[in-house]
């Protein structure tokens, strides 16, 4: 600026006037007063000359005076024309090429504000798929409609999200371009009805620009090969999706949010056909497009298959009725499923019941003409299959049809039980089966014995019978009876038939024993046999001692058959002096020989014998 | 309709929006908004007794940061190479981009267009120049987006060369590939 013209006007400092103004004062003194008078006149100019002169010269100052006036003369210059734009602009190119040369980093952050929304766009376009996918299962699994699709995914297997999407998703194909994949020109279009087309061709080529930039943008960015396919482009309200063949690609401009299966079922399909169709005319292509206008009903079609779908906005308003009914079937349908589940809970408790109870097998279980039933097998002394149906379940009897055939279990217990219906031990018998023997403990009358040891063997289940621990009851007493009759002596006074007197109790203890044992003999099935023995001591003959026993036994008979004992059941026999009671040492054991004995006996009466 | 694509390419600043608005829209402004990637527009012109439907696309200049994309020229029938008359170094780039593009695409139909005829008196070119790209086998034409002087002719141009020469023999497809 040293340069600048500015400095050039004053060229004549103020100060150049004093060395002047001092060689006058030292010619002439009257000049002193010329110099006080001018001083006078003009000094108040010269210190603002001085003034100006400084602050045209100090570069400090004139700095400071530009930077207050800089920004209203560039306001200015830039409202009157176009100048100071021109004289700038080479310079400002110049310094921003060498500012990013030397550093681009300044303005790659400058831009990355811009370009981080961008990438973070294209993220959440990645994103927004399988958000909405959750978003609509989570949305859609517990209605109505959700039950209805669950049936449909099961029945077509697809996943439940995808019928979800193709279902709710509502959407429009606008546009479908059929698009040479190099050139970008427009080989077919068609749009909507209510879709205004823009420029076709000139879109088309757009298309194909903007796929090109973004895989420039692919390249540059994250090293993304060239030839990468791009898959769709946002346009914020719509979205293009590109489905590439060989030679042509197809554009379609769709509103709102489709779901990605159009792809596979849909575009990819067009495509491929198109390419079958149309091969030939496709690999030559140079610039005519009418032969494709034979593939017009290709691209309809994916305009059609949309609308078939649900493009209608109206058919997604339910009127408020068909929700009332809707909701009203929902209402009834779980209730319904509610009560099913719980009668369907309660007749599983019920088999698994009968089940675990034993003495029955289920054999089959299920439905029929719409009652539940059961069939299988039952001891006849199993619980009841009709008793726990009442008891233990809440179901209905009615509703239930049971078919139960009669078996007997080898159960243990079950055979226990059979024996002991059978048999019915009297108190005082003990059943138990041990290794699958019937074994009978205690006492028991003798009759009862008797038919137990006919009728066990032949339960079912009892394997033998063991009775060996029973006591027979009738004959245990018997045999006490029989004891105490044998141990009677009754004696006769020496050399007659005559008894020693004193003997009364004696004789009636033995009437009474002997009436009993010929009571109880028939109890065991037996008769009684009750011999008389006549005994003499050794004193006299032989024959007349032989005799004279003879006589006293004849004598005891008639006695005790004159007290009421029968007298076919006696017999009585004279031993003599063969069968001493005693060994006559003295004359009380010498009494005790001459005297009658009794011995008694069972016999068997088949028979006559069961009077019981 | 026959439909041809062509490009415009040159260096920046050059005026190849400029030409396109002429000879599309029949506009011109003085505003200069430098082309971000690509703009594509359509006109229809007869060649030949015979309609094309030529499709534009308006490609970025090239400057030092940022290259002609030649995958941008895959399937172009012909193209515009644009040189501004009043910057020399235009014209070098002119030469260079012809030489990128037949090397990754293959020899093509192209008219030079040398802009800004109206501001002459500036020119940094003289005929010398023009006459030693001629005689290389370069369609020269001086144009002007401002006054629209030589726009027509030149878009006529490429497109006849394009329908007549037989360089359409070479299909888009039978080109080589780009980059
Ligand atoms: N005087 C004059 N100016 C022109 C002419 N053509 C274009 N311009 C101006 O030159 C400047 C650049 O023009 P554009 O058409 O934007 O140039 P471009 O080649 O498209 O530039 P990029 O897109 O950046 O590569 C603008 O200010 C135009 O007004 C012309 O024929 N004469
Ligand atoms: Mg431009």
């Amino acid at each position: 600026m040293s340069d600048s013209p500015l400095r050039i006007v004053p060229n004549k400092p103020p100060e150049s006037a004093q060395p002047a103004g001092s060689d006058a004062a030292q010619n002439e003194p009257k000049q002193d007063e010329m110099a006080e008078l001018r001083s006078l006149l003009i000094e108040p100019e010269q210190i603002q000359i001085k003034n100006i002169l400084e602050r045209l010269n100090n570069p400090r100052v004139r700095a400071r005076e530009m930077s207050r006036s800089l920004p209203e003369a560039i306001r200015q210059r830039t409202a009157r024309d176009e100048s100071l734009k021109e004289a700038l602009t080479p310079t400002i190119v110049t310094a921003f090429h060498n500012s990013v040369k030397k550093d681009p980093r300044p303005v790659a952050e400058a831009i990355s504000p811009l370009m981080g929304p961008a990438i973070r766009r294209a993220i959440s376009n990645a994103l927004n798929g399988l958000i909405q996918t959750l978003d609509q299962t989570l949305k859609h699994s517990l209605s109505w409609r959700g039950l209805k699709w669950r049936l449909e995914a099961s029945r077509t297997g697809k996943s439940f999200a995808e019928v979800v999407l193709y279902h709710t998703l509502i959407y429009r194909i606008e546009q479908v371009f059929l698009i040479d994949k190099q050139s970008g020109l427009l080989l077919q279009h068609i749009a909507s009805g209510s879709v205004s087309p823009k420029d076709a061709d000139i879109v088309s080529g757009m298309l194909t620009a903007i796929q090109e930039a973004i895989r420039h943008f692919a390249h540059d960015s994250f090293g993304a090969h060239h030839d990468e396919p791009i898959e769709k482009i946002d346009l914020g309200d719509r979205e293009v999706w590109f489905e590439p063949g060989s030679y042509a690609v197809l554009a379609v401009v769709i509103r709102g949010n489709a779901p990605e299966s159009l792809r596979r079922d849909l575009f990819a399909p067009t495509i491929e056909g198109i390419h079958l169709e149309m091969h030939e005319t496709l690999e030559s292509f140079d610039g005519d497009t009418a032969p494709f206008d034979v593939v017009r009903p290709h691209l309809e079609n994916c305009l059609h298959a949309q609308y078939h779908a649900h493009s209608d906005p109206a058919k997604f308003k339910t009127p408020a009725y068909v929700w009332l009914s809707l909701s009203l079937i929902l209402a009834v349908i779980s209730i319904w499923t509610f009560l099913s589940w719980r009668e369907q809970r309660r007749w599983n408790n019920y088999i698994d019941e009968l089940k675990s109870t034993s003495g029955i097998v289920v054999i089959e279980t299920g439905r029929r003409d719409g009652k539940h039933y059961v069939a299988g097998l039952r001891d006849p002394l199993s619980v009841s299959p009709h008793d726990i149906l009442l008891q233990r379940t809440q179901l209905d009897p009615n509703s239930v049809r049971s078919r139960w055939d009669l078996y007997q279990t080898l159960d243990p217990q079950f055979v226990l039980e059979r024996a002991k219906n059978l048999l019915k031990p009297p108190q005082g018998v003990e059943l138990k089966i041990d290794n699958g023997m019937l074994v009978a403990g205690g006492r028991a009358p003798h009759q009862w014995i008797v038919d137990s040891r006919k009728l066990a063997p032949a339960i079912p289940g009892v394997g033998g019978y063991l009775n060996q621990e029973l006591i027979d009851e009738e004959m245990n007493e018997i045999e006490t009876v029989g004891r105490q009759i044998e141990q009677h002596v009754i004696r006769f006074v020496m050399g007659t038939t005559q008894l020693v007197p004193g003997q009364n109790q004696e004789l009636s203890n033995l009437i009474s024993e002997t009436q009993k044992f010929i009571f109880l003999a028939p109890t065991v099935s037996r008769r009684a046999r009750i011999q008389i023995v006549g005994h003499t001591d050794s004193e006299g003959g032989e024959d007349i001692n032989m005799r004279l026993s003879q006589e006293r036994a004849s004598r005891m008979l008639s006695l005790m058959a004159s007290r009421a004992i029968q007298r076919d059941l006696m017999t009585a026999i004279g031993v003599g002096t063969r069968e001493p009671l005693r060994a006559e040492s003295s004359e009380p054991e010498r009494q005790f020989n001459r005297s009658a004995s009794f011995k008694v006996s069972l016999i068997d009466q088949p028979q006559e014998g069961d009077r019981r | 309709m026959i439909q041809k694509k062509i490009c415009l390419l040159g260096a920046f600043a050059v005026g190849k929006t400029s030409l396109v608005a002429r000879f599309v829209k029949s506009i011109y402004s003085d505003q200069y908004l430098t082309t971000v990637g690509v703009k594509v527009d359509k006109k229809t012109v007869t060649a030949d007794k015979q309609e094309i439907n030529l499709i534009v696309w308006d490609l970025a200049g090239e400057d030092e940061f940022q290259k002609v994309q030649m995958s941008y020229l895959r399937g172009a029938s012909g193209y515009l190479l644009v040189a501004d008359g009043t910057r020399r170094s235009t014209l070098e780039t002119a030469r260079m981009l012809q030489k990128r593009v037949t090397q990754s695409i293959g020899m093509l139909p192209f008219i030079f267009i040398i802009n800004k005829n109206d501001l002459v008196t500036e020119w940094e070119t003289d005929d010398d120049t023009i006459i030693e790209f001629e005689n290389q086998g370069w369609s020269v034409v001086k144009a002007s987006a401002k006054t629209g002087d030589g726009v027509e002719a030149a878009f006529r141009s490429i497109a006849e060369k394009m329908i007549g020469s037989n360089y359409s023999a070479s299909s888009p497809h039978s080109g080589e590939e780009a980059e």
